[in-house]
């Protein structure tokens, strides 16, 4: 089968709250993927489920066999007790993708090896979560909101050394993007999903050009149709 | 600039607990000049005289080696046991269930039923060292549970995407998480082995104990020997307490050295 992750007819509930129902999507094998959707309509759980942080509770996800996994979770969820080198070292192994000190001088951390995460600002723990997943590298790259709270230089700073490619995360893994920033979402996408929910829906597809095709006025195309789509113009029609 | 501070502040806490040492014994010396009977209540400088002279003597250490290690035996004993107990009491919930309501009546049984029980069951020699480890195991089952179940699960969560072995997920997290628990039940506990051991060896009077001194100083009625003896366990257990946290502190500086990358 040519999928990597793939979701099939997946219901996901917690008490009487249904988030997911009969979702069927199969992800492209590579590219970066962002998920564009309101708060709560379940994107988070989406990306629970692909990393197997939890079970649904009908269905089935699909992961491609021997799959390795990398994520950038909400919560920088940081090991207080190790320096920002150990953090990344600590995770690495023979599959891993970078050495923790060039991810860590990529993000602008060069000078915090030795910080403990308390010792850092916000900013740097965020910044020290994303060098971890990348270092650590994989099959498919699960980001949540990943960019949240940085300024505009940091951020593109940060994006370089995660989005090497325009349209591809680094290695050709499959990154799934959840974000609210529209102009973020163009910026790195191959491909972006509008969501709505709960449950979680997919309203549309959009499959965006690369290279010399991604001119300005085939983003302002892309802006319209997500501005009229989120804002629920269209919802009648596409979802 | 830093040192200084510390140096000031370490000046400042000794100070004050020299202060407070000084009035308890003015209280102590008070005591006795109201009482005014050596059967009854004994002054603080006899008793530390007293207890000069005793240290002075062989039988003196012999005693307090012999209880020592009894103690420190029945306390490390605890601390696996209860260990063992609070890891697979957190994995496994109907163990849970099963072990808590033991624990439970071991935690509210006053402690002469046991050791009375226990000189039933076994030799006088073993009496302190089975009744330290009855009273600590709860206390240390109760503390790691809760260090365990404090566990962050955002972190396992992590550790589980990023594929940690079980050994790092326990240098990484689980330590880091039990260990003010751990260092609680070792502060608790050890003080907790000491009065439960030294009661039982006074029950028990097995050969060479702090127990029986103390035993046979009620019997002969020698009021300063009982005094000298109970400021010796005092001083003794607050210098094994000390020791027990230098000691843990350098275990979980070890363990938590150089982990990066290393499994």
């Amino acid at each position: 089968m040519g999928y990597k992750l793939c979701f099939n007819m997946v219901g996901k509930s917690y008490g009487d709250k249904v988030v997911l129902q009969e979702f069927d999507f199969s992800f492209p094998r590579q590219g970066v993927v962002s998920l564009l959707g309101p708060s709560g309509c379940g994107k988070t759980t989406l990306l629970r489920l692909a990393a197997d942080l939890e079970q649904p509770g009908s269905g089935q996800v699909f992961r491609k066999a021997g799959t390795r996994l990398s994520m950038v979770f909400q919560e920088d969820r940081l090991l207080d007790v190790l320096t920002a080198e150990d953090n990344i070292q600590v995770t690495l192994g023979p599959g891993s993708r970078h050495p923790a000190r060039f991810c860590l001088e990529s993000v602008g951390l060069g000078d915090a090896l030795h910080l403990y995460p308390q010792e850092m600002s916000g900013g740097m723990k965020r910044r020290l979560a994303i060098a971890r997943a990348v270092a650590y590298g994989g099959d498919i790259l699960l980001l949540d909101e990943p960019f949240r709270g940085l300024d505009h230089e940091t951020k593109r700073q940060v994006m370089r050394l995660v989005f090497p490619e325009e349209g591809l995360a680094d290695n050709g893994a499959l990154t799934l993007l959840v974000t609210h920033d529209v102009e973020e979402a163009l910026a790195v996408s191959q491909y972006i999903l509008l969501l709505q929910g709960p449950p979680l829906r997919v309203c549309r597809v959009l499959d965006l050009p690369l290279g010399e095709e991604r001119s300005q006025a085939s983003l302002d195309a892309l802006r319209i149709a997500i501005g009229s789509v989120m804002s629920g113009k269209t919802e009648g029609e596409q979802c | 600039m830093m040192r200084s501070i510390i140096k000031s502040n370490r000046a400042k806490k000794l100070g004050a607990g020299l202060a407070v040492a000084c009035f308890w014994l003015m209280v102590w010396q008070l005591a006795y000049w109201h009482v005014g009977k050596e059967i009854l209540i004994v002054s603080p400088f006899h008793a530390a005289r007293r207890l000069t002279e005793l240290a002075l003597g062989l039988p003196f250490w012999r005693s307090v080696g012999a209880t020592c290690l009894r103690v420190i035996i029945g306390f490390l004993t605890a601390l696996v046991a209860g260990g063992v107990l609070a890891g697979l009491t957190a994995r496994f919930l109907p163990l849970y269930i099963l072990f808590s309501p033991l624990l439970n009546v071991i935690k509210s049984t006053p402690v002469a039923s046991f050791i009375i029980l226990a000189l039933i069951w076994i030799k006088s020699g073993g009496v302190p060292v089975f009744i330290a480890f009855l009273m600590v195991v709860p206390m240390v089952w109760t503390n790691l549970y809760a260090g365990l179940e404090h566990a962050d699960p955002e972190l396992l969560e992590m550790a589980r995407v990023f594929q940690f072995s079980p050994w790092k997920k326990l240098r990484c997290i689980y330590i880091p998480a039990l260990m003010p628990y751990f260092t609680a039940a070792c502060s608790t506990g050890l003080g907790f082995a000491w009065k439960s051991a030294v009661a039982a060896e006074v029950i028990a009077h097995p050969e060479n104990s702090i127990g029986l001194r103390i035993y046979n100083a009620k019997i002969y009625l020698e009021t300063t020997d009982l005094f000298a003896w109970t400021i010796g366990i005092v001083l003794i257990s607050v210098m094994l307490e000390r020791i027990a946290l230098l000691l843990l502190a350098r275990l979980e500086r070890r363990l938590l050295g150089g982990i990066g990358g290393r499994d």
